[in-house]
């Protein structure tokens, strides 16, 4: 009676196993070779070649990827740099006028950092440049995201954070003179009202744990 | 062995990468992705699926790479990653509706060296080459023996991402084998060369 493959599989791997077996197994030149074979199988298994990975796979991932400040494309950054400053103050201003009101309570309000980002008003692209600036220094004041929050919340975060990415995507990869200034104007609205939900969603976020 | 013993990433890159550097994840990607993609791929056959986990590891990865302790080697960590995803997605109820299944359980018969004339998946016998055969196996057994003998998981550990026992990893790793033997003691050309197992 020669040994069952289970057993032979447990001698291969070094596992306790009777000791009538391997005395067997030494004897049995049928056993041995089964033994030597898989074995070998393991070491040809283990010796297989790696696959590659699909081309492109990491631009899709980093579009997935949602990224806790969003980043804007190179240009134009320099142009905000001061009035962001200056928002920044204010809404720091805003909070702590806001915590000595309220005291203990535990309403939140979001910040009305700018006027109406969505407003018509505002058809200007580089004051939509500045103002989606702005709002990322806001954003980037704001503290960690909480470790345990409502999954209704995080889903909303996360749905802002992948359609900034994706304009993001589309900002930076399409080159100045392939996007008509309507068309670009249209992108930085949209990311400027994505970026006021951003921020007054997570501004309700942190509130409930300032407050 | 195993592909993601080798892998070192910097301590520094992981932290960096926690920190939300791009470039951080840029290098963990660059480091890990061929054997986290082989793993993937050994796994769970079909190219399209296997694309599909390895983007949805990755991001996993980076999302909550803030999760990673430290403690471990950190492809211990990106592996488990991987592992769980393809797990899951071979035990989800997509899969199953899809593809026959390994009905293979802890009732079944004792495992024996099987007659190929006795089994009539012999079509699975695609050749003599190890990764075809290996390809030809069931999902369930086919990570059994890639878990166990290539990434070195024990039948405990296997046990435990399975949600089964330890003997069920055994008889699996079992079958696996003798269904290997079966398929590479097949002379080549026996059975049509363009068959890859529709288990996944």
């Amino acid at each position: 009676m020669h040994a069952r493959i289970e057993h032979l599989l447990s001698l291969r791997d070094g596992d306790p196993v009777a000791a009538e077996l391997v005395a067997h197994v030494r004897s049995c030149p049928i056993c041995t070779g089964e033994l030597q074979r898989l074995s070998a199988v393991r070491a040809e298994m283990q010796a297989l070649p790696d696959f590659d990975p699909p081309e492109l796979a990491w631009e899709r991932i980093q579009q997935t990827i949602p990224r806790r400040a969003a980043t804007l494309p190179p240009r134009r950054i320099g142009f905000a740099a001061a009035a962001a400053a200056l928002v920044t103050i204010a809404v720091i201003a805003l909070i702590a006028r806001h915590s000595d009101r309220h005291g203990g309570e535990h309403s939140v309000q979001t910040p009305k950092v700018l006027k109406d980002p969505a407003s018509s008003n505002v058809s200007h692209l580089d004051e939509l440049v500045a103002q989606s600036q702005q709002l990322e220094q806001i954003l980037q004041k704001l503290p960690e995201r909480p470790r345990i929050e409502r999954v209704s919340t995080a889903a909303t975060i996360d749905t802002i954070e992948q359609r900034i990415q994706w304009l993001d995507f589309q900002l930076t990869s399409i080159s100045d003179g392939d996007l008509s200034e309507e068309q670009s104007r249209r992108l930085w609205r949209e990311r400027v009202e994505l970026m006021d939900s951003l921020v007054k969603v997570r501004y309700a976020e942190a509130g409930s744990l300032w407050f | 062995m195993s592909h993601f013993q080798g892998i070192e990433v910097p301590v520094e890159v992981v932290r960096a990468a926690q920190a939300g550097d791009a470039r951080a994840h840029e290098t963990i990607y660059r480091t890990c992705r061929r054997p986290i993609y082989t793993l993937i791929r050994r796994l769970v056959v079909r190219n399209a699926i296997a694309d599909e986990l390895f983007q949805e590891t990755f991001v996993e990865v980076l999302r909550n790479i803030s999760a990673y302790s430290g403690e471990g080697a950190f492809g211990g960590w990106v592996r488990s990653i991987a592992v769980s995803k393809c797990l899951m997605y071979l035990r989800s109820p997509w899969h199953r509706s899809l593809l026959y299944l390994d009905q293979d359980d802890e009732s079944t018969a004792p495992v024996v060296l099987l007659d190929p004339a006795t089994y009539p998946d012999a079509q699975a016998a695609a050749s003599a080459d190890v990764e075809r055969a290996l390809a030809s196996l069931p999902a369930l057994t086919r990570s059994v023996v890639w878990l166990h003998d290539v990434e070195g998981y024990t039948h405990g550990e296997i046990a435990r991402l399975l949600g089964r026992t330890a003997s069920f990893s055994k008889s699996q790793l079992a079958r696996a084998h003798a269904r290997l033997r079966e398929l590479l003691e097949q002379p080549a050309g026996s059975s049509p060369c363009t068959h890859v197992s529709s288990t996944c």
